[in-house]
């Protein structure tokens, strides 16, 4: 073998790109290109098939010894992560979603910080939200407050970054336990971030550098109100009344999303569904008049249907 | 020397290039070079390229269509196959690699080609691009003059000596130059098809384009004409049907947006074609009497231009 060969075998990969996916074959096409045009390549890729039932593995046999293939049945995604992390030996762990894309620097900016700073135990970049078209909306996926939380921080504020933006050193995967797995389908980047955190600090490398594909909000956004409530438990359990400005933060953010969402969908014509959103708002704030005023008036709604539903919002 | 070059003609595509060029870096076969000429884009394009590090070799031209910037990437290039990308289009994973060895070997073959997936511009599959190479999969010269067949440059693999035998792709044809290019290239050897889809097109509006490559589309009439005389006639005349037709539903889907006058541009152009038609001109004439209120979300048409 020549020695220009960029890898041999003898040598385990830097990187182990786990790519977790269930239902993704429109998509995962797309995430698992924009790995293969990352300009640095010492990476492995391992993908989950979290018990798709669509043509999602058809799809990835595509890709031939190029990626890895695990497939499970469907267990949610943060046991497929971890099963895709357990499979992996790379001394950093990257994450990328079916319908996310990385620009091709992604791993050559973050690879040097992780290498720079032996006390950082998480690198993550800033994410562009664009539409179906590629076209960027507009609005950044940022993290509020600060670009380095301390531990103090991040449990007075929400806090988040997702997944496909950040790189963990494995051993600080492993000493968090991973995702953790009661999470099926949100709020484990959250919980992860937390436990990430007790292990070192987080550095930001501030370029989009992932590309987020936006999905409309409902019914996503109410059918994970039982992980964000055992998101609550699962924290105040583990940081006790310390937690209590990221639980209060957070509980509001939720409302926000909910109202938001009653609200366009009363504007939709859709008033059944936007009723059992703000069913969950009284949840969180039971001795407000509005919200109770919001609800009922669902059972009312004179305005007529809109015909276009172009400003639903997006997650 | 890389086997394959594989060239994408860029312009304006900041949104979309990423995920061509991408589509070319998950090919499962990898002796190859990316030749990305930047056709005089406007806005942030050559920023994107440049994320792309030394992985592909960026040739900047002032705005000349993608005939000539394929052109100039093939002059940039030494693979001993050809293979084209348009910068809107995805090439699925194992499509270099079930190319390639059809032109390995069969050295009779001049050129192999995919079939292809037609998608809208959010990705959903909306139909194939079978239409346009209907009769056989590998037409004789004399089935090509016959009738109008085509496979657009994305699904294409060609031999860098036939490509250059032919001289490339002519420079004033710019969206029937494949249409063109075929003709010739057919000249020097047969065409093999993949049976898979292995490329995903998107499909764009069909107004203007439409309208505007009708200078083009007179052209390739006259040097079909000039260079295969008779023998063309059906192809001539199959191509001018097609073409009304096309002009037709550009100017129905108008119609039904409430522009009337951008429909009347088409049927102006289909009475062209359909002289002694009394349909066109009953549609042309209708075009002053909109009757249909006009919507209010915009549809535009998904047709291929």
């Amino acid at each position: 073998m020549e020695k220009s060969e960029p890898m041999s075998d003898a040598r385990d990969p830097r990187v182990s790109i786990v790519i977790a996916v269930y239902n993704g074959a429109p998509t995962i096409e797309r995430a698992l290109a924009s790995v293969f045009a990352q300009t640095y390549t010492d990476y492995e890729v391992i993908v989950v098939n979290d018990g798709s039932t669509d043509d999602t593995a058809a799809v990835l046999a595509r890709f031939g010894d190029r990626i890895r293939v695990i497939t499970q049945s469907n267990r949610g995604l943060s046991a497929a992560r971890n099963a895709g992390v357990r499979a992996s030996t790379g001394e950093y762990v990257a994450f990328l979603d079916d319908d996310d894309e990385w620009m091709p620097e992604k791993l050559a900016h973050c690879v040097p910080v992780l290498d720079a700073d032996r006390d950082c135990a998480l690198v993550y970049t800033l994410a562009l939200k664009v539409d179906p078209q590629g076209r960027p909306m507009g609005t950044d996926a940022r993290p509020d407050g600060a670009e380095s939380p301390t531990m103090n921080e991040m449990l007075a504020h929400p806090w988040n970054v997702v997944p496909s933006q950040f790189v963990v050193r494995r051993d600080v995967f492993e000493r968090a336990g991973g995702f953790h797995e009661r999470f099926i389908t949100s709020c484990e980047d959250l919980y992860f971030l937390l436990s990430a955190r007790e292990y070192g600090h987080f550095r930001c490398v501030p370029e989009h550098l992932v590309r987020k594909e936006t999905r409309p909000l409902y019914p996503k956004a109410l059918e994970r109100e039982p992980e964000c409530d055992l998101f609550v438990e699962l924290v105040r359990e583990r940081y006790g009344s310390s937690a209590d400005g990221l639980i209060d933060g957070f509980r509001r953010s939720r409302v926000k999303v909910l109202r938001h969402l009653g609200r366009v969908l009363v504007d939709e014509g859709r008033r059944d569904d936007a009723r059992r959103c703000l069913a969950r708002v009284l949840h969180y704030e039971p001795a407000s008049p509005r919200a109770y005023y919001r609800y009922l008036k669902t059972f009312i709604a004179p305005r007529a249907p809109r015909t276009s539903s172009s400003d639903r919002p997006e997650v | 020397m890389p086997k394959v070059s594989v060239i994408i003609p860029v312009w304006n595509a900041m949104d979309t290039a990423p995920r061509a060029i991408a589509s070319v870096f998950a090919q499962t076969y990898t002796d190859y070079e990316v030749i990305v000429v930047d056709d005089g884009s406007t806005d942030d394009t050559p920023a994107m390229l440049a994320r792309f590090g030394d992985r592909i070799r960026v040739i900047r031209q002032s705005n000349s269509g993608a005939s000539k910037a394929r052109n100039t990437g093939v002059s940039a290039s030494s693979g001993e196959y050809l293979a084209f990308l348009d910068d809107d289009d995805e090439w699925m994973p194992d499509k270099l690699a079930l190319s390639v060895p059809v032109l390995d070997q069969e050295p009779e073959c001049a050129l192999v080609y995919t079939r292809a997936l037609k998608v809208d511009l959010n990705g959903r599959q909306i139909g194939t691009l079978d239409g346009q190479a209907q009769g056989s999969a590998s037409p004789t010269m004399k089935q090509l003059l016959e009738r109008p067949w085509n496979v657009v440059p994305s699904q294409f693999m060609v031999r860098r000596e036939v490509f250059e035998r032919c001289g490339g792709f002519h420079e004033r044809l710019s969206g029937v130059e494949d249409r063109y290019f075929l003709l010739q290239a057919r000249e020097h050897g047969y065409f093999h098809c993949v049976a898979d889809p292995l490329l995903r097109k998107t499909s764009r509006p069909l107004y203007p384009t439409v309208l505007r490559r009708e200078p083009q589309y007179d052209l390739f009439v006259e040097l079909v004409r000039a260079r295969y005389g008779a023998a063309a006639t059906g192809l001539i005349d199959g191509f001018s049907r097609d073409r009304a037709k096309v002009l037709k539903q550009a100017a129905r889907i108008l119609m039904k947006e409430g522009r009337p006058e951008d429909a009347r541009r088409c049927l102006a152009r289909v009475i062209h074609y359909e002289p002694v038609s009394p349909s066109a001109y009953r549609k042309y004439l209708k075009t002053f009497f909109p009757t249909r209120a006009p919507r209010t979300t915009p549809r535009t048409g998904d047709g291929k231009v």
